[in-house]
Order: C-alpha cells, then sequence, then structure tokens
C-alpha cells in the first residue's frame, strides 16, 4: 500500500486526527529544543544576527522536498494524491505582508507563538491572544474581504507547473538555493 | 572529521543532483495522459465506449466543454471515494475508456489515480484538455514547411476535425509567422501521440 497512507483508506478520521494529535506535539517538541519559543532569537533573524529560524524552516523545506520526490521516484508515493492547497496570488501577498508585520513586532510567528505559550511565556500568550482575536475578527469581517479573499485564483499549482519545468529541476534548484542561503546565513552570523 | 552540518549538506545536494537525471514523476505524456485528437477518434469511432469527466470547475465548465463530457467537479480536496462516487454518477463504469478533463490549476490526476486505484482499467487524463482540444480540433494547423508523413497525418486529423466543426488549416510560406507555429505543431503532435 502506498502513501499517502489516509487518502487511500489505511485509517480513517479519528485515527488521521490521533495522528496529527502526536506529530503537532512532536513538532512542538523539536520547535521549542531548537530555541524556536523564543522571541529575541526569532526577531535576531531581522537583524540578521541569529538566522535560526531560516535555517530551520529551509532545512525543513528541502528534506520535504527530496523525502517527497524520492518517495515518488522509488514508487512508494502516490504524489498526485498528496494536496497541495490552492494558490490565490495577491490575498495571500497581502496575508504574507501582515503575517510578517506581526512577526517582526511580537517576535512569533503562530506556531513559535504556541511553543512558547507552553513554556508559560507571557510574549507567547499575548501573542496567541492576539492571533485568536484576529482569527475571530476575519471571520466577522469577512463579508467585507471576501472579494479580496477570492481574487486572482491559480489552483493547485507547484514551482514545476508555474515554471513549466520538470520536478527534478525544481528539486535541483530549491536545494541550491537552500545551501547557498545556509552558507550566506552563516556569513552575516559571523559577522554579527 | 566533517560536521553534522555539512554531511546534511553534502546528501542533500548529492540528492537533488540525482533528482536533476532520475526523471520526473510529473512529467507530462506519463502512461496516463491522452491528447485531444485520441479522445476525438475515440469519441467519433465508439461514442459510448469512453466517458469523459470535466473536472474543472462551473464556469469553465459552462464556457466550453468537450463533446459529450460530463461535469463532475469537486473540492480539490475531495477524498478518493468521492471521486470515485462522482465518476460513477456521470455514469463511468469500470470497463470504460474514462477521459478525466482538467485545466489550469485542476489537476485531473488526483481524480485519475483515484479510479484506478478503484478498479477502473482503462482511466486517462487530458491536463489542459481544453487548449488541446482548440489546438488539435477546433483550429488545427500545417506548416509550409511539413514534409509527406506530416502532410499525411494531417489529412487524417483534418477529417476528424472537419467532423468536430474545426477549421484545419495549412499555412502557406507568406502566412507563417515563424519558429513558433513549429513549435505549436510539435507540441501537438507530441500529445496527439500520447495514446
Amino acid at each position: 500500500m502506498n502513501a499517502p497512507l489516509y487518502e487511500v483508506g489505511a485509517f480513517g478520521d479519528t485515527a488521521s486526527l490521533g495522528f496529527a494529535l502526536v506529530l503537532g506535539i512532536a513538532f512542538g517538541w523539536f520547535l521549542e529544543r531548537g530555541g524556536m519559543g523564543n522571541a529575541n532569537k526569532l526577531a535576531g533573524q531581522f537583524y540578521l544576527t541569529d538566522l535560526a529560524v531560516f535555517k530551520v524552516m529551509f532545512s525543513a523545506i528541502v528534506t520535504t522536498l527530496l523525502g517527497v520526490f524520492w518517495l515518488s521516484e522509488l514508487g512508494w508515493l502516490d504524489l498526485p494524491l498528496v494536496f497541495v492547497p490552492p494558490t490565490f496570488a495577491i490575498p495571500q501577498l497581502l496575508g504574507g505582508v501582515v503575517f510578517g508585520l506581526g512577526f517582526v513586532m511580537g517576535g512569533l510567528c503562530p506556531g513559535t507563538s504556541c511553543v512558547s505559550a507552553s513554556t508559560g511565556k507571557t510574549d507567547g500568550l499575548m501573542v496567541m491572544a492576539g492571533m485568536l482575536f484576529g482569527v475571530f475578527a476575519f471571520n466577522e469581517m469577512f463579508p467585507l474581504v471576501e472579494r479580496i479573499y477570492r481574487s486572482t485564483p491559480m489552483g493547485s499549482i507547484t514551482l514545476p507547473e508555474l515554471l513549466d519545468i520538470p520536478f527534478g529541476v525544481a528539486v535541483f534548484v530549491v536545494v541550491a538555493v537552500a545551501l547557498a542561503g545556509f552558507r550566506a546565513a552563516e556569513w552575516f552570523e559571523a559577522r554579527a | 572529521m566533517p560536521s553534522a552540518n555539512r554531511v546534511l549538506a553534502a546528501t542533500a545536494g548529492l540528492l537533488a543532483t540525482l533528482a536533476l537525471i532520475a526523471g520526473d514523476t510529473l512529467a507530462p505524456g506519463g502512461a496516463g495522459e491522452i491528447g485531444a485528437l485520441d479522445v476525438a477518434r475515440r469519441l467519433r469511432s465508439d461514442p459510448d465506449g469512453i466517458r469523459i469527466l470535466d473536472v474543472r470547475g462551473d464556469s469553465a465548465f459552462a464556457d466550453f466543454h468537450l463533446p459529450r463530457a460530463r461535469h463532475a467537479a469537486l473540492a480539490d480536496a475531495a477524498h478518493l471515494e468521492a471521486w470515485v462516487a462522482a465518476a460513477r454518477a456521470g455514469g463511468a463504469s469500470e470497463g470504460d475508456l474514462v477521459v478525466i478533463v482538467g485545466g489550469p490549476g485542476i489537476d485531473a490526476r488526483r481524480p485519475w489515480l483515484a479510479l484506478k486505484k478503484a478498479g477502473f482499467s482503462d482511466v486517462r487524463y487530458m491536463r489542459d484538455a481544453v487548449t488541446d482540444w482548440l489546438e488539435s480540433i477546433i483550429s488545427p494547423i500545417l506548416g509550409p514547411d511539413a514534409d509527406d508523413e506530416e502532410r499525411s497525418a494531417f489529412e487524417e486529423q483534418a477529417e476528424i476535425a472537419r467532423y468536430f466543426g474545426g477549421f484545419p488549416r495549412i499555412l502557406t510560406a507568406a502566412e507563417a509567422p515563424g519558429g513558433d507555429v513549429s513549435e505549436r505543431l510539435r507540441k501537438a503532435r507530441r500529445r496527439g501521440c500520447a495514446f
């Protein structure tokens, strides 16, 4: 039986939620152990003094990208069955700007604010409260922003499709950019 | 002794380099893809033996769809069983040739794989079906520099195109705008040979 196991009926909704809980706890534990619950450390990336967030995120992207590609290539993963969230260019660009502003002001992003709050940090709790208020306000204001929210739909598009290049080439380019980025990050950190 | 970071970076670099030459798991023209010309051939010769399921959105389907296509759009995240149920509701059964019609941003490979796993023996998909149909059936063109073999193949394509209301054209040297036409024709021929 090939992955993704949920899609091919290896387990049901309840079990999938159980796996999500276990994976979520593991994810949070690794984030906290990596120092991602510390707002000062996270804010360091905006001053180019501590690029741990950049390195953690790109490491995750490269690991997943290579894993997905090679599992698919070996026939253990049916890639067309992996859900790709649809792209809405303008609203996601605006969302990225709002996300970035919140990140640099609060020093935490949604996931790391949960990690920070779970270790009893007040700033983490405050960012979480702000995030939940934002979710509530967005839903209440949804009719006002729905037109923007649904604008510029591009469907479930991936980089190889967008750039019309083979998947393997996209893998190589992203990994090359990541490795160059790691090198640059270490250079910036050494100068700080 | 190299650090763990350097070993991991070197491993990632090696796997990425191998990915360049390993092939393309998502390449068009794979075993499941079918071109508009082949769909048209089957529609003409055995219209009851082919089921065309269009999984694009409501407005895209209303704007244009292939002859005899049934609309079976679901959310992108729909579970495999939902796709199979939608295909059966669209009249498809396990022994039919089932063609999944997708378009820009609508991945036809997901329902295609769902049906294959459900036991449908002959399932194909069209990634950008409307563009393919318009180029290959509605307005196929042949460049002025085509050789005899290409002209012979185009005669058959032109006959099918006319059957479906298309307007095949053979360009004169004065009408040909240059390299772009040859490239479009090459792509059209590749799609036509996918069946």
